[in-house]
């Protein structure tokens, strides 16, 4: 439906022209139009959240706006403007009756927004689904008047909008800036000069899809658009804050990402494993080979920002878990969930009681380390001990040791007595190998290593019972602390036993407030009782942690809470381990298995915890608590996130967190597939068709082509194949467009290229101006993955948590992705060039234009550095008898991936007198100009 | 220009253009349009405030890292000194270190200073010499006994990193007077607070309103020191002119080649107006005299610098200015835990003369009306000892105070209890003291927003009132 809208110019002014071409617009969309001026404008007094209403008045509802509220009437009547309260009440020249209300600072409706709220009144005032949460049904691809511009449909969509706008595209982009675009856009490398030259020589459709079909399959192609993938998960390498503890391991994560992407992993399982790989127990399909196991993939959970001895653990804990819920949402749903802390969302259908459901899962859920075993080395010599043991075990007579202390002088509440009570062991759990058959009751036989068996007197965990050389870990139910102290009894070597309290784990890097939460245990022959203080943090919840690290073992036979006691009373028991002697032909088979057994590699993942819902906290102070949340995924969703909350979902099981993987990547929710096209989208023209990558929410952008994005959305819900959609728009003629030039009527009409009517000119990020220096000096160290190079210290970077050593100049001449990341120790050249801050979502960098640019391209060493190879390199050309002009030739074909110009080479060697000096001073220049670091 | 010069033309809203204008409104000042033209494109006031007349056009920022006591500087507190050494009579909140010990009288003493009478300790004998100017706020309080969050609460607004500093917004909200210069400068003199580079962080505002971090040493800032030297450089970068002035044509001036274009050429001269800022050898002896630059006492000499440099980034327009403590060897910062005597003392000593040298500087170059002076730390210390002879944390209520500017001179507000622990009149949160600050500057805080995540962001979040008797 079309409307006239001309005699609305009288009144909205010449703001209008721009929305009101041929003086027709189509009917405003309440989703797309004017969802988001009552987001911005109204709903804070008049939307979702009922605790801040304003005269019983929501506008967010048709019901809420053309139904009468008592005696009061109806705001809006559909169809007449005239005779709607809210159309006066915003044209009003009364500023006491005018609204947004001045008295509180707010502005007037600007007469184009007014114009549109309406058109939408006089057309019906129509309310309908949030564009984003409508379900994906796939367009058809539109007719146009000029179809010879047209390569496939994503062009139809384009030239459609452009003629519906009086415009026609640009032409297409010059081979040579075509190339470049898509060599940086699919591996955030520069085309090699070979490379260029050959397309140059037959820029053909074909040979453009070979470029592509090439690009794709580079290991390239996981670095760059993993590293888009890293800025959404705010990943770094340590925790910031006072002392910037490392997180150790974080770079297996980032490698996952590279290897998922290259592998081109299928995008819902990459969404699922990133959720809750550790549940998945399945072989993947189709195996990955090499790809680290789905637990490794949960590790961006915990690549949060950390304080160190917080004085308040429980507000310290909820905060992260904000910044966890914050990411999660707008990386995985376009939401943003963390508005909903203190109360109901003010812009979308997200209630306070949506964002502790999430609380709820994240809290039965536990950061851990988890054991990795690369090829199955561990897994199949476990296997054959195991054979090995019930070998010897029936061959076994006699040999006991010694009787426990009674544990009755112990003054307390037992909360696991291994030796009693054979349950004790339920809703434990255990990663590694060594606690695997940890659980012996008194009596039982343990064989440790193959060369010493014995029977336990006391009923015990004990992670030694086959061999002393495996890792494990075992963990307790989370239990709320009710007493002064926890006791535990246990004897071992090179191992430890640990209390997590309100999940805070930074005591390992600083014990401040923690001190006794953490005791080795280092004595294999003595029951010792080890206290731990926990009087500062009753009610808190806790859970405890049994390590053995190998090269030894671990026993416990009770975990008791109580007070204060007196050392006599816990005091240390020795044990005769009466060994009984077995026939060596009886035990060799053990013992060679025994040895050498590989160490496991640790990653950072997140782990099922004890399952339980959270409380709605009453303005997100935990000290006033409301109901329950039951563990589920947000309640309007996938309804229509303006009505209230019909539908409630079913608590979800375990931590809640592989059902909420299956929400999110359910065919009826359009968000996932909305999200990762959009992004697709953004990444390679430069902007998202919706601008807010991360914001799909009332207060985000609607999209510039709608139907564009649910035509390439739903193709991708099909088969969640990456590749497959960066190569059909890479293929598309709208990718390869020019960015020049630049019509009148373009100017006036598609001023920003919202509308696609050409390409963006793009500054390359930070990475990709490093690495493409590495490429023309001819440094770069294609190696793919591993820990990460150690980062450049400058004088300027100072502070506590400083490394004590600065790293190579040149990076070790790996990528940009394989640098450290530490938050207080940001590389200023990065961050100069817009690399985020680590702290939250960012899908879409700021892309800045600062002196400070300048001055890094000037006077930076590692700039200085990479051009004097790359000057050096030129320079051994001419001394090998190639011209100055080829050599230098050869220079801006690699800098700027074109062929050069006469008058430029020109330039340049009126630069050079054969000194190396010259020759650095000639690199210098083509790396500090702007067609170096810009993608036109 | 393209770009940028249309958008008022076009009428798109304000919104749309900090999401669009690659450059962001402070390289627009930097490129040579300032905040005049800005204002005419209805998006800045103009450098006489954005929302209503400013009554400070600059601010200068003594961050005092660790936080500096209360009761041992302008809250004088005679109770305490009478319960010194027995059992503390409040009930005592958390603390960083749980090592809460017996009430702790001051080391020092207090008398009443200048016709106002405000009492400052002997701690700071050179500020007490200023009481007239001060307007000292004895009820602040912090919502961390952290100091990284601390820090960030103080700095953003937010608890967390990741939001924009109170120079970035300020930046961003007024513009930049220098053309040469930032609009948002650290001075680091050799502390960084814990939290890093995320206490001077733009955030999410547009890179160019970042804390540009300057040294008080010669260098002032990493890679203003020409890499090579001064002609062949300028060879070399009119060559890298002639070849983006082609780029630019090529691309039919699209104003990011220009803008970059011009960027390249301030660069350039950075590096020699850099060094001029630093250069203090044209300062008066009276002045340094004044300042305490050249005192033997190197922790001194190095803040007297910072100070002194902060005039001078004044008077070249820099809008904000964040000066940071020097390194003091075995108790840096003001962070007291043991050794309170010792430890505040030396730190009192280098920052107390280079204070009042500045404040003084100021007015009698007629500059401290325009300037407003804060000095703050993250929090206050406990009245209460950690262990025998130090203080813990303590956010609960503490003191700040501004100078010059357009806040109210000779004047104290608010108070804490008895015993100096808590607030307990006219307790200021940190939105409140950053809404009174914006509204100096001619900034509504309620109007100063940036879309993010979703929401206009603000400095102030969605709280903060703007504390009306603490203005002139």
């Amino acid at each position: 439906m079309a409307i006239q809208v001309s005699m609305w110019l009288g009144v909205a002014g010449a703001t209008m022209a721009s929305t009101a071409v041929q003086g027709d617009v189509a009917a405003p969309s309440y989703g797309r139009d004017i969802a988001p001026i009552l987001a911005h404008r109204c709903f804070v007094c008049h939307g979702p959240d009922a605790s801040t209403r304003k005269a019983k008045l929501r506008l967010d509802t048709s019901k809420g706006a053309t139904e009468k509220r008592g005696r009061r009437p109806a705001v809006i009547v559909p169809g007449d403007p005239q005779a709607s309260v809210l159309w006066q009440r915003i044209i009003t020249d009364d500023l006491e009756d005018r609204m947004p209300p001045a008295d509180k600072g707010h502005d007037a409706i600007p007469a184009e927004e007014a114009a549109l709220i309406h058109a939408w009144i006089k057309a019906g005032a129509p309310y309908e689904t949030h564009w984003s949460w409508q379900p994906l049904s796939p367009p058809e691809p539109p007719a146009v008047h000029d179809a010879s511009w047209v390569a496939g449909d994503i062009d139809r969509f384009v030239v459609a909008q452009l003629e519906e706008r009086g415009l026609s595209p640009v032409s297409q982009a010059d081979p040579a800036a075509r190339l470049r675009r898509v060599h940086h856009d699919l591996t955030g490398l520069p085309p090699s000069p070979q490379v260029v030259r050959a397309f140059l020589a037959d820029p053909s459709e074909d040979a453009w899809e070979a470029q592509v079909n090439h690009l794709l399959a580079d290991p390239g192609f996981g670095e760059t658009w993993g590293r888009h993938w890293l800025d959404l998960v705010r990943y770094a390498q340590t925790h910031g804050h006072e002392f910037d503890y490392p997180i150790d391991e974080a770079w297996r994560y980032r490698d996952w990402v590279i290897s998922a992407l290259n592998a081109n992993m299928p995008w819902d399982q990459f969404v699922r494993e990133q959720i809750a790989g550790d549940t998945n127990r399945q072989q993947r399909i189709p195996d990955i080979p090499g790809l680290a196991p789905p637990a490794v993939a949960t590790g961006w959970w915990w690549l949060s920002q950390g304080t160190h001895a917080p004085v308040d653990v429980r507000m310290d804990e909820l905060d992260r878990i904000d910044n966890q819920i914050d990411v999660f949402s707008r990386t995985f749903l376009g939401t943003t969930m963390a508005c909903a802390r203190c109360h109901d969302h003010k812009f979308d259908a997200i209630s306070q009681k949506d964002y502790y459901a999430m609380v709820g899962v994240i809290r039965s859920s536990r950061r851990c380390y988890a054991y990795l075993d690369p090829d199955g080395r561990i897994d199949k010599r476990v296997a054959a001990m195991q054979h090995a043991k019930r070998q010897i075990g029936s061959h076994f007579t006699g040999g006991q040791e010694s009787a426990r202390a009674p544990q009755s002088a112990i003054d307390g509440n037992v909360a696991w007595d291994f030796g009693e009570d054979p349950e004790a062991i339920i809703g434990w759990s255990t990663s590694g190998w060594s606690f695997d058959e940890a659980l012996h009751p008194p009596g039982s036989v343990l064989i440790t290593d193959g060369l010493s068996a014995g029977r336990v007197g006391v009923g015990q965990i004990n992670s030694g019972g086959m061999a002393t050389g495996l890792h494990g870990t075992a963990r307790s139910p989370s239990f709320t602390i009710n007493a002064p102290y926890v006791y535990v009894r246990a004897r071992g070597t090179r191992s430890s036993i640990r209390l997590y309290v309100d999940q805070y784990w930074l005591n390992d890097r600083n014990p401040l407030l923690f001190e006794s939460m953490i005791h080795s245990v280092e004595d294999a022959g003595t029951w010792k009782v080890f206290a731990v203080d926990v009087s500062r943090y009753q009610g808190s919840e806790a859970y405890m942690e049994l390590i053995d690290d190998g090269d030894g073992f671990l026993a416990v036979d009770w975990i008791v809470h109580g007070d204060a006691m007196a050392d006599d009373v816990i005091g240390d028991v020795a044990i005769a381990h009466d060994v009984v002697e077995l026939d060596s032909a009886l035990l060799s088979p053990l013992a060679a298995l025994a040895i050498d057994i590989p160490a496991p590699d640790r990653a950072l993942a997140m782990v099922e915890g004890t399952p339980a819902d959270s409380k709605v906290l009453d303005r997100g102070n935990p000290a006033t608590p409301l109901e329950a949340a039951n563990r589920s995924l947000i309640m309007a969703f996938p309804s229509t996130p303006y009505d209230s909350h019909i539908t409630k979902s079913p608590t979800l099981s375990g931590s809640g967190r592989p059902g909420l993987a299956e929400r999110v990547l359910d065919p009826a929710n359009p968000l996932t597939a909305r999200l990762a096209v959009n992004r697709g989208w953004h990444h390679l023209m430069g902007r998202g068709l919706s601008t807010t990558t991360d914001d799909f929410g009332g207060m985000g952008q609607s999209p510039s082509h709608p139907e564009l994005l649910d035509y390439l959305a739903a193709h991708f819900q099909q088969d969640w194949n990456l590749k497959a959609l960066i190569k059909r728009i890479v293929m598309s003629r709208t990718y390869s467009m020019a960015s020049m030039p630049i019509t009148p009527d373009m100017m006036n009409i598609d001023p920003d290229a919202r509308f696609l009517s050409r390409a963006i000119v793009r500054r390359m990020s930070a990475e990709r101006l490093r690495d493409a220096m590495l490429v023309v000096s001819g440094s770069l160290d294609p190696e793919v993955g591993g820990p990460s190079v150690p980062i450049r210290l400058r004088e300027s970077m100072q502070g506590r948590g400083r490394p004590e050593t600065s790293g190579p100049i040149d990076g070790d001449n790996r990528r940009s992705i394989y640098q450290d990341v530490r938050r207080n120790f940001l590389d200023p050249f990065m961050t100069t060039f817009d690399m985020p801050v680590p702290s939250s979502t960012v899908g879409r960098r700021t892309e800045s234009n600062v002196p400070e640019q300048g001055l890094i391209l000037l006077n930076d060493s590692m700039v200085l550095e990479f051009a004097s190879r790359f000057g050096a390199s030129a320079r051994s050309q001419v001394n090998e008898g190639v011209s100055q002009e080829e050599a230098i030739g050869n220079m801006i074909i690699a800098a700027y991936g074109r062929l050069p110009h006469t008058d430029e080479v020109e330039l340049l060697v009126s630069l050079s007198d054969d000194t190396p000096e010259s020759w650095t001073d000639i690199a210098h220049a083509l790396l500090a100009s702007a067609e170096f670091r810009y993608l036109y | 220009m393209h770009h940028c010069g249309q958008f008022q033309s076009l009428g798109v809203t304000r919104r749309e253009m900090l999401r669009s204008c690659a450059c962001g409104f402070g390289s627009l000042a930097f490129g040579g349009l300032t905040a005049d033209v800005l204002a005419k494109a209805g998006v800045l006031g103009g450098s006489s405030g954005l929302h209503h007349p400013a009554t400070a056009k600059n601010i200068i920022f003594l961050f005092m890292d660790g936080g500096v006591s209360q009761v041992d500087s302008f809250d004088p507190k005679p109770k305490l000194q009478a319960l010194n050494g027995q059992p503390f009579p409040m009930a005592k909140e958390r603390t960083q270190f749980n090592e809460n010990g017996l009430t702790l009288g001051s080391p020092w003493k207090f008398a009443q200073h200048g016709s106002s009478g405000l009492p400052v300790s002997d701690l700071f004998p050179h500020i007490a010499t200023c009481t007239d100017d001060l307007c000292v706020i004895r009820s602040m309080t912090s919502k961390f006994s952290e100091h990284t969050n601390a820090n960030y609460f103080l700095h953003t607004g937010h608890g967390m990193a990741g939001r924009p500093s109170m120079g970035a917004w300020m930046s961003y909200g007024l513009g930049n007077d220098s053309d040469e210069l930032p609009g948002f400068v650290v001075l680091n003199g050799g502390l960084v607070p814990p939290g890093g580079q995320d206490c001077f962080s733009s955030g999410f505002l547009p890179v160019v309103h970042q804390g540009s971090r300057f040294r008080p040493d010669d260098g002032g800032l990493d890679c203003v020191e020409p890499a090579v030297e001064g002609l062949r450089q300028r060879r070399m970068l009119d060559t890298v002119k002639v070849l983006d002035n082609e780029f630019a044509r090529r691309l039919d001036h699209a104003d990011v080649i220009e803008a970059s274009i011009r960027n390249q050429e301030l660069a350039f001269r950075m590096q020699a107006s850099v060094p001029e800022l630093m250069e203090l050898a044209g300062e008066s002896a009276a002045t340094h005299a004044l300042y305490g630059t050249d005192s033997t006492y190197m922790p001194t000499s190095i803040f007297a610098r910072e100070c002194l440099l902060a005039r001078r980034m004044v008077e070249r327009g820099v809008r904000f200015i964040e000066l940071t403590c020097p390194v003091i060897a075995g108790h840096d910062r003001w962070d007291q835990h043991t050794g309170l005597l010792k430890g505040h003392g030396d730190n009192a000593l280098a920052v107390d003369q280079p204070i009042a040298g500045l404040l003084k500087d100021l007015k009698s170059r007629g500059m401290l009306d325009e300037t407003l002076v804060l000095w703050a730390g993250e929090f206050g210390r406990t009245p209460f000892a950690q262990g025998t002879d130090g203080r813990d944390h303590n956010p609960f209520g503490y003191t700040v105070w501004m100078a010059g500017g357009g806040v109210k001179p000779g004047f104290a507000y608010g108070q804490t209890d008895e015993f100096g622990y808590k607030v307990v009149e006219h307790p200021l949160e940190m939105y409140d003291l950053h809404a009174t600050i914006l509204h100096l500057m001619g900034i509504d805080h309620r109007k100063l927003t940036f879309p993010f995540g979703g929401r206009d962001m603000r400095l102030t979040d969605v709280h903060g009132h703007v504390v009306r008797d603490l203005l002139a």
